[in-house]
């Protein structure tokens, strides 16, 4: 069967069955045991769905996002929050789009943390968007601005998947930890630059505030009480990784702690805070770990029909440039990762595209930062990137998914902008690379 | 209508590591054309690699190539296959593999043989200089756990880490080092991170190749027995080593990045050899049980 | 009957709160012995091997276990952009339909889980981990995941077959 008919056949189901209300989650369980029924020998299939279903689920790499959803829900729950936009309303009440801006700039300074994407939207999302709502922020600048900037995490090191990326495709480690850096930084700039000019356009998205006069002191009060104490967060996330003290998994969990050290600092953790605080945190978490245990066993269930690999295939034998094809190659994972996750993509394209590439004798650095880009892209685009289902799992209620659809929209078109920019300035990637590998 | 099975490696595609399986895919649908197909529909991303052996032995796959260390936990003694200083030839030549493969049988599952690779065996790698394996002691290596048992015996602390943060874990000095194969790259992923490896390797790897019981049983017994026959007679030993200059290459890049070796020699190497073997095996003593364990040594320990 | 089934209803979300207070409390134990690792690792104390593995086995019994009162509460991400714009009969139609499926599904893995469970018992299987428990303990948290929330699908059937609200 050609690879279009098979992913066709995969893919519409799912389409369907989540169109008509059925839960992501089981969505893509149903599509699962159909599948396995049909393709692995019946039964036996179903039981196999059963141990791999276990076994997505059993994974440390995906403990991060369980922890960062406490510190999200901590910092929502115990006021940080508030008292965090408040102080930068005193400050910067007249700049648009100002929290906006400060979800970019959250997403960078999480990005310091462990690549993983769905972690930042956890954090970001639950501690920030309930608030920019209650200040009158449009969906498209609380819910885009954290999609497109949660990306990031993986382009700023430690980055596991850049890691991964460097095993699989045997490529220097050190080398794309460095290369991805100046990618990423052009990403959040090129988020900046967008979230400016449309409120620039549109000053109704992102209203500012009319602070009455708050005297210097004042807002060095405030500051110090309200963000200096952030500090003390910052340094149990990003701080621990440097000091060798934590590995990236370990320091989400310090940092939830720490954040309820500070909530409690502050005599804002209250047993019932506390209580509200894990209970929620742990039913978002439940929410996203199904649907990722789905979606994972779903790419294997493809995988398994070999459809992916004939896309690799029919991609590799276009006739075209060399470059036309590598471009190709990178659009294609943009295109897996609307249905698949980042590890199975790897797995499935790296092994058969880095020696092409090493072949066409270009940079293979350069090429590793254009997959993480293309990656991250790939998992906030409609209509399956997990990305936009985990940010569904923490908006506040009545956000639909096509809020979520249409905020991402522009934020996928400048990381496809960050990939044109970087496909043709190579040097992006491979001058700072030069530099300190000399 | 020839037999169809589909197949599943614990590495992906094109990896190094799964040549030896794909040349053996092609030569088995060549020589048993119309009596044996082989599907192979890929690696890790199709299955998670520790799930491969019991979805071989439930049926959702026919046939998996994987690593004995994968499926302790539903055939105890599976890992010992790791547990020798002697190459193919010589285990072949005892009941090794007719014991394996009844001890598989127990467990519902076919062992058809393995694919070897004496050469591939484990060093440790280090963040920092050592000159001698006191130096170790204290010292944080990260280890899956198959190496546990060695690692604590030289005074080590094992650490259990997943794959993804090795490097930044070594970076950041939240470990000492991690214990790999002499070909996985390590030049390329860590130069900069690693200083000395520590040598000679120990144990000795070989990579099963199972099947579904109920498959195995569709094949005539004299079909059996000639695909069997094909794989330990044939296939295996001019697969043993096969190995030499990919790590030649990978050595002559490890040196080039700054890798220092630390070699063991004459009876501390010896010492360290005897220490690895007697601290795996008591652990299959412990999992396995004793008289099993004692066995299998008889037939792995240089003789 | 109305009675009986009051009570059942009852019974079961009481048996759902329950599994997701016992989840949350394995999430706030995940980051309290990691911190606990962490700290005493910094102490320059020995690493606690099983840290790891007993989070990932608690990272699964907390998804299998707050799934079902999720699924109770109606908390679970739905893609709602034709069904919320879905009023009278084909609502109650679609209602049903992903009821029907939902039941299904989780009936059936279910009752595969406990099989596969079973197995595994019978064999002996154990993790291939430092800790090395027996698998079927690690296998349970699915079936009884799947199956309370296979009664709370069938629970979805009977209330829109009696035209209650879901
Ligand atoms: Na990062
Ligand atoms: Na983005």
């Amino acid at each position: 069967m050609e690879w279009y008919v098979t992913l066709s056949i995969i893919l519409i189901p799912l389409f369907i069955l989540m169109l008509m209300g059925l839960p992501v989650a089981f969505s893509f369980l149903a599509v699962n045991l159909v599948g396995s029924y049909i393709l692995m020998g019946g039964f036996s299939g179903i039981e196999q769905l059963v141990l791999n279903t276990v076994g997505s689920v059993t994974s440390f790499t995906l403990i991060p996002i369980a922890l960062f959803m406490i510190m999200g829900e901590a910092m929502f729950r115990s006021g940080i929050a508030i008292e965090l936009m408040d102080t930068l309303d005193k400050w910067f009440g007249k700049v648009r789009g100002r929290l906006a801006l400060m979800a970019v700039g959250g997403g960078v300074l999480f990005s310091t943390l462990t690549g993983n994407s769905m972690g930042s939207i956890a954090l970001l999302g639950s501690s920030l968007t309930p608030e920019m709502e209650k200040r009158g922020y449009a969906k498209s600048m609380s819910l885009g601005p954290i999609l497109g900037s949660s990306g990031l995490a993986i382009m700023i090191p430690p980055s596991s998947l850049a890691v991964v990326l460097g095993v699989i495709g045997d490529i220097s480690i050190g080398r794309i930890l460095i290369g991805i850096i100046v990618p990423g930084f052009v990403m959040a700039l090129l988020y900046v630059l967008y979230i400016l000019g449309r409120c620039h356009l549109q000053p109704h998205l992102a209203p500012t505030f009319d602070v009455p006069k708050v005297s210097l002191g004042e807002k060095l009060l405030a500051t110090g009480i309200n963000i200096v104490p952030l500090s003390l967060i910052v340094f149990s996330v990003v701080g621990v990784i440097f000091l060798g003290i934590a590995t990236p998994s370990e320091a989400a969990a310090t940092g939830a702690f720490a954040t309820l050290l500070l909530a409690a600092l502050r005599r804002r953790l209250t047993p019932k805070v506390f209580g509200e605080t894990i209970f929620s945190s742990a039913n978002i978490s439940v929410m996203v770990l199904l649907i990722v245990s789905g979606a994972v066993t779903f790419s294997q269930l493809m995988a398994f029909t070999g459809a992916t690999y004939g896309m690799v295939d029919a991609v590799l034998s276009l006739d075209i440039s060399d470059h036309a094809i590598v471009f190709m190659m990178i659009m294609l994972v943009v295109f897996m990762g609307m249905f698949m996750g980042p590890l199975p993509i790897m797995l499935i394209t790296l092994p058969i595209f880095v020696p092409v590439v090493q072949q066409f004798q270009m940079d293979l650095i350069w090429f590793a930062a254009l997959f993480l880009v293309a990656i991250e892209t790939g998992a906030t685009s409609p209509p399956f990137g997990a990305a936009l289902f985990v940010m569904k799992a923490v908006a506040p209620k009545g956000t639909t998914m096509g809020d979520i659809y249409r905020a991402a929209v522009p934020f996928i078109l400048l990381d496809l902008l960050a990939i044109l920019l970087i496909f043709f300035i190579p040097e992006l990637v491979t001058y700072p690379v030069d530099l300190m590998f000399r | 209508d020839p037999v169809q099975i589909n197949a599943v490696t614990f590495a992906p595609r094109q990896a190094s590591i799964t040549q030896p399986f794909a040349q053996f895919v092609e030569e088995v649908n060549e020589m048993f054309a119309g009596e044996i197909e082989i599907t192979w529909r890929g690696g890790p991303e199709v299955m998670p690699p520790f799930g491969q052996p019991e979805g071989v032995r439930n049926g959702a796959m026919g046939m998996t190539y994987t690593s004995p260390s994968y499926y302790q936990g539903l055939v105890p003694t599976s890992g010992t296959m790791n547990l020798s200083f002697m190459n193919y030839e010589e285990i072949a030549a005892t009941d090794y593999h007719e014991r394996m493969t009844e001890l598989h049988a127990e467990q519902d599952l076919a062992f058809v043989g393995e694919i070897p690779a004496t050469q591939l065996n484990f060093q440790i790698y280090m963040s920092g200089e050592i000159t001698s394996l006191a130096d170790l002691e204290g010292q944080r290596i990260r280890v899956f756990p198959a190496l546990l048992p060695l690692v604590e015996a030289l005074g080590a602390e094992p650490i259990v880490l997943p794959m993804p943060e090795i490097y930044t874990a070594m970076e950041r000095g939240a470990i000492d080092g991690f214990m790999q194969g002499p070909n996985g790259g390590q030049a390329e992923q860590f130069e900069g991170i690693v200083s000395t490896v520590v040598q000679p390797g120990v144990y000795r790897a070989g990579f099963p190749v199972l099947m579904n019981m109920d498959l195995w049983n569709e094949m005539s017994p004299d079909l059996q027995e000639r695909f069997t026959t094909f794989l330990r007679e044939d296939f295996a030993p001019r697969m043993d080593f096969i190995w030499t200059e990919d790590i030649t290459t990978e050595r002559a890049a490890q040196e080039a990045a700054g890798f220092e070796f630390f070699v063991l020699e004459g009876e501390d190497a010896a010492a360290y050899e005897a220490l690895a073997m007697d601290a795996a095996w008591a652990t299959v003593a412990e999992t396995a049980g004793e008289e099993i364990a004692a066995e299998l040594r008889g037939m792995l320990d240089r003789q | 009957m109305d009675q009986a089934l009051t009570r059942l209803r009852r019974v079961f979300s009481a048996l759902n709160l329950i599994c997701a207070v016992i989840g949350a409390c394995l999430l706030f134990m995940i980051a309290s012995i990691i911190c606990f690792e962490v700290t005493m690792r910094g102490l320059g104390a020995g690493s606690q091997l099983w840290v790891i593995e007993a989070s990932e086995y608690s990272l699964l019994f907390i998804t299998f276990l707050g799934a079902p009162y999720l699924l109770q509460r109606n908390l679970h991400v739905v893609m709602d952009l034709v069904y919320a714009s879905l009023a009278g009969r084909p609502r109650v139609a679609l209602q049903l339909v992903n009821a029907t499926i939902g039941f299904v599904l989780c009936a059936v893995l279910a009752v595969v889980g406990v099989s596969v469970l079973i197995e595994q018992f019978e064999l002996g299987v154990r993790q291939v981990t430092v800790m090395r428990p027996q698998s079927w303990w690690i296998t349970a948290a699915l079936p009884i995941g799947m199956g309370l929330m296979a009664v709370q699908f069938f629970d979805q059937i009977i209330r829109t077959l009696r035209g209650e609200p879901v």
